[in-house]
């Protein structure tokens, strides 16, 4: 009566709250009967199932995520460095291994890295070490062994977000020196920036 | 034309000398015209001889201060080293001019001029060859560079690269893709279309032999560029436009968190996932569910084991030694007090003495009576054991053969 994986995609994407993710028989069988738990889970829990094509996770209705802004700083971080280094940041996040060490050393001379101080889960080795386990725990990496990692597809949502905020400030800045489609980049020295916003520091939660 | 040598000897110079020819090339290919201190610095280790030798050969030729490959020397190395310089859209744009005219000449020829015909066919034929040709460096050009554009081999900043695809797409990759647009009817892809449908007609119609061969070689031509071009158009489509998309979306993921940087604290966040605690059953569920069910609960025939006499089960029983007591009363005849014999003997033997061990001792007497001779007293006794009192006649027991022996 109920899908072959019912258990298991209730317990992983209710439970756990982590990604589902291509290649998993619990992906695919959540995948092939879409309608009926998008359903299950709006008329059960009230919450919405976000499937894409290699990922699929239960969007949870609070609005201020810490974890959420806690990924979402990394990744913003991660990228700038991974772009800093002359390679391409979609290639990269979707089929590269990152070993620790690197990533590590890539955010430990971040010119980002008062916001990472900021940031309680990311602000010393110790803590993204734990930050890290969270990570896999939610399915957004795969640890490979106790060196290196890989991203999942889950990442993508994160990166979708990102472009999404770039539409959102070219919509409302148009004619202000910004041009819609992502290419008006010349805010490169966020440092500067950094040191007009100290308040933002004091909105660091839980 | 050359006067100081003949062909091959300018070719085999061309080979001898050919890595300071490329570079001669990828000069120009930068900066358009060599200047005359790159070509002192590249040819610094190069021979006078050989230096007066370009010049007379006639591969390159002065320009004022710069110096330049003669364009024929230019195009085969081209050819040669495959690196060209993408061709403005507008470089390919003038072919169009060239084919309508071509066209409507060999359209409008009148009939009996047919030597000014096969020119013209022939000119036509050798314009589409070359608009062909240039076409597919252009896409192999345009491809290499985009990738290149990809890869960041050059470690372009950031904006820099981005600028740089825009101006590819821009003025390259787009209007590329519109004059090789077969769907488009004022592109030329669909002009030489027209070409090939009136030179298929000619081929088999045109009154005159020499012409006809003409227009058959001319519909092969576009035939087979037809599919040149629709191959160019998908490599277009299929890798370089995506291509491009890719870099503008990497771009935008950066920018968008270049602009979520900028304030990570107070900006948005997607809503994420969160565990859900909640519990399916609560703590006292199981009771609840228990009191529930028991109005259910049919109640079973009830079977009741009851013990009556509990008798103890001898495991242990030792099996009863008959011979041992015939032997031994055989010995002690005659008995005054058999019964009283028979308790000493079971206290005596028996390690759990008991009443039915007893009473087989006594029955040895009685089983055999041919054996033995009783002799009752009259008298009565008390045969005491563990829970029984026997009250037994005093009797004596003698052997039966004894008196026969004594007769």
């Amino acid at each position: 009566m109920y899908p072959e994986y019912h258990r298991e995609i209730t317990e992983a994407l209710l439970m756990d709250a982590r990604f589902l993710v291509e290649g998993e028989p619990e992906f695919t069988c959540l995948r092939e009967n879409l309608d009926f738990y998008q359903q299950f889970f709006e008329a059960s829990f009230g919450l919405s199932l976000l499937c894409q094509s290699d990922y699929a996770f239960l969007q949870s209705a609070r609005d201020n995520d810490t974890l959420s802004r806690d990924i979402c700083i990394f990744l913003g971080v991660l990228c700038y460095e991974v772009d800093r280094e002359g390679k391409n940041i979609m290639e990269e996040l979707s089929f590269s291994t990152f070993a620790y060490e690197d990533v590590e050393r890539l955010l430990e001379l971040s010119s980002f890295r008062e916001v990472l101080e900021a940031t309680k889960s990311l602000r010393d080795a110790p803590s993204r070490r734990n930050f890290y386990h969270l990570l896999a725990r939610r399915r957004l990496i795969d640890k490979i062994d106790d060196e290196a990692f890989r991203f999942t597809p889950g990442h993508k949502y994160f990166l979708e977000f990102a472009r999404g905020v770039v539409q959102e400030m070219g919509e409302r800045e148009t004619g202000d020196g910004l041009s819609v489609g992502g290419v008006q980049t010349e805010v490169t020295d966020h440092s500067e920036i950094l040191k007009h916003d100290p308040g933002d520091k004091h909105g660091v939660e839980e | 034309m050359i006067l100081k040598a003949d062909p091959d000897k300018v070719l085999r110079f061309l080979v001898e000398n050919f890595e300071l020819v490329r570079s001669l090339y990828l000069a120009q290919l930068e900066g358009n015209v060599i200047s005359r201190e790159q070509f002192n610095a590249l040819t610094k280790h190069t021979g006078d001889i050989s230096i007066n030798r370009l010049f007379e050969y006639k591969l390159l030729s002065e320009q004022y201060e710069d110096i330049r490959l003669n364009d024929p020397v230019r195009a085969f190395l081209a050819f040669l080293i495959s690196e060209f310089k993408p061709l403005l859209p507008s470089e390919l744009e003038k072919y169009r001019t060239s084919f309508v005219e071509l066209f409507t000449a060999v359209q409008e020829c009148p009939e009996g001029e047919q030597p000014i015909l096969l020119e013209q066919l022939q000119a036509l034929y050798d314009e589409v060859q070359r608009f062909l040709e240039n076409v597919e460096n252009n896409t192999g050009q345009l491809l290499r560079e985009t990738q290149h554009l990809k890869a960041n081999k050059d470690k372009m900043e950031y904006g820099e690269r981005i600028r740089r695809a825009r101006h590819l797409i821009e003025y390259y990759i787009t209007p590329l893709n519109n004059i090789l647009d077969l769907q488009h009817s004022e592109s030329i892809a669909s002009l030489l279309g027209q070409i090939s449908a009136y030179a298929n007609r000619e081929r088999l119609v045109h009154g005159y032999q020499l012409a006809r061969d003409r227009f058959g070689q001319l519909h092969e031509l576009l035939r087979g560029g037809n599919e040149r071009i629709l191959r160019q158009s998908r490599i277009l489509s299929r890798e370089l436009l995506p291509l491009i998309e890719r870099l503008q979306t990497e771009s935008e993921i950066l920018s968008g968190w270049l602009f979520f940087l900028e304030r990570p604290f107070r900006h948005e966040v997607p809503s994420f996932t969160t565990r859900s605690y909640r519990n399916f059953f609560g703590s006292s569920t199981g009771a609840n569910v228990a009191l529930f069910m028991e109005q259910f609960i049919q109640r079973v025939e009830a079977v009741i084991l009851q013990e009556e006499e509990i008798t103890a089960v001898d495991r242990h029983e030792v099996l009863f030694d008959r011979q041992l007591y015939v032997e031994s009363l055989q010995e002690q005849l005659p008995v005054h007090d058999f019964f009283e014999w028979c308790r000493e003997r079971l206290y005596q033997n028996e390690q759990r003495p008991s009443t039915e061990r007893f009473l087989k001792i006594c029955s040895i007497v009685f089983e055999d009576s041919e054996k033995y001779e009783t002799e009752f007293t009259g008298r009565r006794i008390e045969i005491e054991l563990e829970d029984f009192v026997f009250h037994v006649p005093e009797v004596k027991v003698s052997s039966k053969t004894k008196k026969d022996d004594v007769p």
